[in-house]
């Protein structure tokens, strides 16, 4: 049975052994990239079929950025994406209306980054 | 703003209200002056000038009422202008009037230093010198034009001895003086009007200074919390994987640890996302209220704590007056006091007990009240709960969990929204929190 893939790109190392382990207990294969140049390259030999992005990796523009690479591709801009914020619930940023100028971006989820890992598991359920 | 140029604007009206009290003040020491005293005035030209500056006076205050209405930037100029005219104006006056009623007998010629020191106030100095110059001229004309029998004297037959204006000597010694007095006046008013602008301008300065640096805290605050942030998650998964057993089997004394440590993380996770909204409150300048619907959120709110309750077996009874629907604000704000009140109670109430909520509609406001049954609080410490991290002395040791921030951010907000919250409570008995929140803007 094939499991599904699911990439995770996040600048926190303990975070994405964790929630690496978390997943792959919830029997979904998963691989991790700590910088979008790294996640690039996993991405073309992994395939996975959903992202977990940190859209402040590294730089306040950088999880962007590659939010709008992925888009321009016409392969890749079909894999759904969560956008892991670290601050969305507690002032209320308004990620959506950030995120959605980029068109056409198919299924796009935001969760806070608060370890709440039910919620991050219903946010995957929903988008595939 | 520059606080000194609203100034400007409100001297002129204190100028003209002043002129009222002169005009009134004119027609008494008249009065009295004639028909008590016996004085022999001549009555024309003080009705005259009186008239004169009832007119003058009213028209004056149309002009300054249209100029606010006005562009404000070359409106002050225009008011300064109107300043000096009045000024001068009032001076031409003062010596027309002594000059029909006594001229240097009239001991009311000390009421020139009057207009000196109010010109001081309310012109700049250049301005002030100048006035100041100029009503000298004025009293050195008529004095000299009457002793030179230019123009006729008109003496205050039954005041005083008459021929002063005849003295030369008095004139001299008593004109040197007075010129001296009143330059005097003027400096020592300007040395102090000058002080009291830069006390304004420094007060004003600091004040905005220390808005900025409150603001630099405040993100600077943000900037460590969030970072604080990112370093509790990590902690907080890692503990998860252990607490589920997802690195393999714990014994029980391994679980028991990891177990208080997923407590005390999750607390501290609480504790800085309230530290991190609260902050942001403080941060953001505007926000964004509308027309919603407090009842619906009041349902939600009472289901999304439904758990809590029913964790406890404590039952919610509600009553809530259906013609309570829109009011004005923010939504998630509200519903986070809501929620936080609710929480609160549940939390505070020992199992098997009732929380109960009212809602009473108050014509233009809403009130609130949510009542526990539970450990109550303490009297003297009732005007402590609101304070920032305040935990009541009597659940400090049995509860652990939550931060003491909760009542301070729902205060926040209620003052944000103009409207109040306040506590009443007995120990052992119970508490109610009440809520009161306007409808409209």
């Amino acid at each position: 049975m094939n499991k599904i893939k699911i990439l995770i790109i996040d600048d926190d190392l303990d975070l994405l052994a964790s929630t690496r382990l978390f997943l792959e207990s919830n029997n979904y294969e998963v691989n991790t990239a700590i910088n979008t140049k790294i996640g690039s390259e996993v991405l073309m030999i992994f395939h996975p079929d959903l992202i977990i992005l940190d859209i402040m990796i590294d730089t306040n523009l950088e999880g962007y950025n590659f939010l709008n690479e992925l888009k321009s591709d016409d392969i890749l801009r079909k894999i759904p994406v969560i956008v892991n914020t670290g601050m969305a619930k507690s002032i209320g940023v308004n990620m959506r209306a950030a995120i959605e100028d980029i068109e056409n971006l198919p299924k796009t989820g935001f969760i806070d980054k608060s370890g709440d890992w039910e919620e991050l598991l219903k946010a995957i359920k929903e988008l595939l | 703003m520059q606080p000194i140029n609203l100034r400007i604007v409100r001297l002129a009206y204190w100028l003209i209200r002043l002129r009222w009290y002169a005009i009134i003040g004119i027609i008494i020491a008249y009065s009295i002056a004639k028909y008590f005293l016996h004085i022999t005035i001549w009555k024309v030209p003080v009705y005259n000038i009186v008239i004169f500056l009832i007119i003058l006076n009213a028209i004056s205050f149309s002009f300054l009422k249209y100029l606010q209405n006005s562009n404000i930037r070359k409106s002050l100029k225009i008011v300064n202008g109107v300043i000096n005219f009045q000024i001068s104006t009032d001076l031409i006056v003062l010596t027309i009037l002594l000059h029909y009623s006594g001229g240097v007998e009239n001991p009311f010629i000390i009421y020139y230093i009057f207009h000196m020191i109010i010109g001081s106030i309310v012109l700049t100095t250049k301005e002030s010198f100048l006035q100041t110059s100029f009503a000298l001229i004025l009293v050195g004309a008529m004095t000299f034009l009457e002793y030179s029998g230019v123009i006729q004297h008109f003496p205050l037959e039954g005041f005083t001895i008459t021929n002063m204006y005849n003295n030369l000597t008095y004139i001299l010694c008593t004109g040197f003086i007075f010129v001296s007095t009143s330059y005097f006046v003027v400096y020592i008013t300007r040395t102090i009007i000058q002080e009291s602008n830069r006390h304004e301008i420094a007060y004003f300065q600091a004040n905005i200074k220390l808005k900025q640096k409150d603001k630099i805290k405040n993100e600077y605050v943000m900037r460590i919390t969030h970072d604080i942030k990112g370093h509790i998650t990590a902690i907080q998964s890692c503990i998860t994987v252990l607490n589920k057993e997802l690195a393999g089997p714990l014994n029980p004394q391994q679980e028991e640890f990891v177990n208080r440590a997923y407590k005390r993380i999750q607390i501290l996770n609480t504790f800085i996302s309230d530290l991190i909204s609260i902050t942001h409150r403080k941060l953001k300048q505007k926000q964004e209220k509308k027309y919603f619907n407090l009842l619906n959120s009041l349902e939600e709110m009472l289901k999304m704590a439904e758990n809590n309750a029913q964790d406890k077996n404590i039952s919610i009874t509600k009553n809530i007056e259906t013609s309570i629907d829109i009011i004005y604000g923010e939504k998630s704000s509200i519903e986070e006091v809501l929620l936080n009140l609710i929480q609160n109670a549940i939390k505070y109430s020992p199992p098997d007990k009732i929380v109960a909520i009212t809602a009473e509609d108050k014509q233009d406001k809403v009130l609130i009240k949510i009542t526990d049954n539970g450990v109550g609080i303490p009297e003297e410490e009732l005007h402590l709960i609101f304070n920032e991290f305040y935990r009541a002395s009597n659940v400090r040791t049995q509860i652990k969990d939550g931060t003491g921030l909760g009542l301070a951010i729902s205060k926040q907000i209620v003052e944000y929204h103009g409207g109040k919250i306040w506590v009443d409570s007995i120990v052992n008995l119970g508490t109610t929190f009440s809520l009161l929140l306007k409808k409209d803007k």
